[in-house]
């Protein structure tokens, strides 16, 4: 009887604070235990990432704040747009944009922002493309520099590319079919047009323009640089330094092209884009790593990934040889990195079999790098784990180091 | 008085069997109350009691606790991405008798997926051309019966295909050419079409053609998630986010082994493709197999009868009132779970179904129920309610017939 009584109030309350049940999944404890280990199971390897934030590599551990929001998420059902209208209206407050919408994943995000740009928000066009563009632009202009396989999710929503170099060529190519300009944020150094200046064209000619900043967070100013320069959409990747769900991304922009965007994405189905699924876990998830990722003490992530970084380097130099090179990429992946190189006279392997031993060892781990380095970084590490890093690799050269 | 009688009867009834046993959605005895944050309530959001059922706009269902625990527990370890479809795929195969499977971004992505694979299959420069087939070479035709064309083709049309419609075998044969990819049916529709499963897949068999069939909410019965395959099907899609209550974003395309290595690299981690914005990862896969593995060892015929308690409760406490009439109806393909249909006489309860529809939503708590279908009338179904939800929901949809008839 008592436990009748109990669960009986239990669903008296259940309306009212159901959703306060959330945290017993939530307690995120990095040291719970958990009945089953599903990766042991299913012999799949873990690794220390010490790679940096790639798909493959399933890109960044999501933070406990987000696994905590996804657990809340999953204990309720919600309206999937009334979700994507408040946090799309929570995210464009935060990021200083006049709207947003959670994606799945930065390419998903191109293709619906392209898309949208296309259709606007008549869904029988979006019911059209890709293929029956009668009657709607077909074309997008971008760089030659900035050509990557990024532009298939362009492709995708059935337009072509149009390459140009100059501003010249830029402004010829524009025309009746123009659908979009579309710039590749870490190709800016390699092109001719520079971010503003392909704004500023883009709005000579009423041109939407689109910047796809997958990996470029840090700095977390980028969040709102490029709305702010003017692009009409910005595309980010949720999963790589935001560290929210991996198969989230961001599309940022004008409130008229997001809109447009949204009904070209699920739950509206007959689209270009409702095979690009998010949950609303995903979506909340990405809220909240937005939040949480604003409220960093980015210098003091920065001071810490320099003292990893360090750490290595130090490790590694003290074996004869061993030459590093450390450095920071401009844009995407603007971390503190390192790359190790030797001499292989005195240290007799090769970069492939250092990687494929880091791989094999325990624990193992994944670096980066071609056959003249072996590249780190440790953004992605769980903090502490740069020492055993460090521990493998110098164990790893010193067994190759001829004495 | 009669309002008083039925609600006493309500509260004096005996829960219903399924509250102490395993029942779907119990995540409700499980927690402490003490949220930090309620996240929905901060952003101003309605959450609901969902008796209309598996809506992707509805969110669609509720993962079990141990498919949270799975989500929760992989968050924590970097792996190889492919290695996790690998091992997760060979698992659901073997789970659901196909030679291979991979999770998606839900049905839609493994229709799109599967049908890029038919047309690039491992020629990655065919893969980098998608969705443009002009001049490729690649085969740009897709074959489907016109009864089974009802939005779901779009997803075909992504990769850049055309849909040739037909209607009978003799249609479906002259259509056949060396364009023709694939023949496609919609599991749904197939009560409609005039031809079958069996005739459709003989047909693609004699001209050597693939066959895909899309039953995205077509479990229970769970046997459905190996009748296809075994039947013969090269490729079969389902949602996972419905019935089966894995990630409401992930779904599993399943069939011949050459046909899912070549959807594979039309999807993520690999880039320069079709698929790559529909993006599933490591947690949505481990969830998606773990709430597989759960689904196929529920006890069925209990989940039923649960679910058939739970109409009943509804329909005892609704029907009382005058004017209201019922019925339960069990749909025979899709959503085959039992529902109830409440219509009620205008003359006696007077409240649109729009507006009904609105009450039930605008009342505390707020309930979804479907109310689309016919005037005067809404259907509940039941098999997305958390255990004790059934007595709210006969409570308040009798307690809003009461009070438009007054």
């Amino acid at each position: 009887m008592t436990r009748r009584r109990d669960i009986l109030k239990g669903l008296m309350t259940l309306p009212l604070l159901g959703v306060a049940s959330g945290e017993t999944l939530a307690a995120s404890d990095a040291n719970k235990d958990y009945d089953r280990d599903y990766f042991k199971e299913l012999g799949v390897r873990t690794f220390i990432n010490a790679a940096g934030t790639y798909t493959a590599l399933t890109a960044s551990l999501p933070h406990p704040e987000v696994i905590k929001a996804i657990n809340y998420s999953a204990l309720q059902f919600v309206k999937l747009e009334e979700l994507q209208d408040r946090v799309g209206e929570r995210l464009a407050e935060l990021l200083k944009c006049e709207g947003a919408m959670v994606t799945s994943g930065a390419f998903s995000a191109i293709t619906l922002g392209t898309a949208g740009v296309i259709t606007g928000v008549d869904p029988e066009k979006a019911d059209r493309i890709p293929t029956d563009m009668t009657g709607l632009k077909t074309e997008v202009i971008r760089q030659k520099s900035h050509r990557v396989g990024y532009d298939h999710a362009i492709r995708n929503a059935g337009v072509n590319i149009i390459e140009v170099e100059t501003r010249k060529e830029l402004e010829a190519a524009i025309n009746e079919k123009t659908a979009m300009m579309w710039f590749l944020n870490y190709g800016n150094p390699d092109g001719k047009i520079k971010d503003a200046e392909f704004v500023e064209i883009g709005k000579k000619y009423k041109i939407p323009t689109m910047n796809d900043c997958a990996a470029d967070v840090p700095p977390a100013e980028n969040l709102w640089k490029y709305t702010q320069m003017g692009f009409d959409l910005v595309c980010f990747s949720g999963g790589k330094g935001l560290r929210g769900p991996q198969s989230a991304g961001l599309l940022l922009g004008r409130k008229d092209l997001i809109q447009a965007a949204r009904k070209n994405a699920p739950p509206n189905g007959s689209t270009v884009g409702r095979g690009m699924k998010v949950n609303k876990e995903e979506i909340l998830g990405m809220l909240v790593a937005i939040e949480v990722y604003l409220n960093r003490d980015h210098q003091a992530d920065w001071s810490l990934w320099e003292k990893q970084i360090k750490l290595i380097n130090d490790t590694a130099v003290s074996i004869p040889g061993v030459t590093t090179e450390n450095h920071i990429p401009a844009i995407a992946n603007h971390v503190p990195s390192i790359r190790l190189k030797w001499d292989t006279k005195k240290v007799k392997i090769t970069p492939d079999e250092v990687r494929e031993a880091l791989r094999k060892g325990h624990p193992s781990i994944e670096t980066m790098g071609g056959t003249e380095s072996v590249d780190i970084t440790t953004w992605q590490m769980i903090p502490g784990e740069e020492r055993t890093v460090a521990k493998r690799i110098k164990e790893i050269l010193q067994q190759a180091s001829v004495s | 008085m009669k309002r008083r009688e039925i609600i006493k009867r309500l509260s004096l009834a005996p829960l219903a069997t399924g509250l102490l046993a395993g029942t779907p959605l119990e995540s409700l005895n499980a927690a402490p109350l003490s949220a930090k944050r309620d996240l929905f309530k901060e952003l101003g959001l309605r959450t609901f009691i969902n008796a209309a059922g598996n809506y992707t706009s509805m969110t669609a269902s509720l993962m079990h606790d141990d498919v949270m625990e799975a989500i929760q527990s992989s968050s924590k370890e970097y792996v190889m991405l492919d290695e996790v479809q690998d091992k997760v795929g060979q698992k659901i195969a073997a789970l659901c008798k196909a030679e291979a499977a991979i999770v998606t971004a839900g049905c839609w992505s493994a229709l799109v997926l599967g049908t890029a694979g038919v047309l690039t299959g491992t020629d990655s420069k065919k893969v980098s051309q998608l969705p443009k087939l002009e001049g490729t070479g690649m085969k740009s035709e897709v074959i489907i019966q016109k009864t089974h064309i009802n939005g779901y083709h779009h997803a075909l049309t992504n990769t850049g295909v055309s849909i040739v419609s037909v209607e009978t075998i003799e249609e479906a044969e002259n259509a056949i050419n060396e364009k023709t990819a694939m023949l496609w049916f919609l599991n749904r529709e197939a009560p409609v079409g005039k031809i079958q499963h069996q005739a459709w897949l003989d047909l693609a068999k004699k001209y050597n053609l693939p066959t895909m069939i899309d039953m995205a909410a077509d479990v229970p019965p769970v046997e459905n998630l190996w009748k296809y395959n075994i039947m013969g099907f090269d490729l079969v899609c389902i949602s996972g986010g419905k019935a089966i209550c894995g990630p409401q974003s992930a779904g599993i395309l399943m069939g011949k082994k050459d046909l899912i290595a070549a959807a594979r690299l039309n999807g993520p981690p690999a880039g320069g493709n079709i698929g790559r914005g529909m993006k599933v990862n490591k947690e949505e896969m481990i969830g998606m197999y773990v709430a597989l593995d759960s689904y196929i060892n529920r006890d069925h015929a209990q989940d039923w009868k649960i679910w058939e308690d739970r109409i009943e409760v509804i329909n005892g406490a609704v029907k009382k009132v005058q004017g209201v009439t019922t019925e339960v109806i069990v749909p025979p393909v899709a959503n085959h779970t039992p529902s109830l249909e409440i219509s009620w006489d205008r003359t006696k309860v007077k409240v649109t179904r729009d507006e009904f529809g609105k009450r039930l939503r605008n009342g505390s708590p707020s309930i979804e129920v479907i109310g689309w279908e016919r005037e005067d009338s809404i259907r509940i179904t039941v098999f997305m309610l958390k255990t004790g939800q059934e007595k709210i929901v006969a409570k308040r949809i009798q307690d809003e017939l009461l009070k438009a008839s007054t």
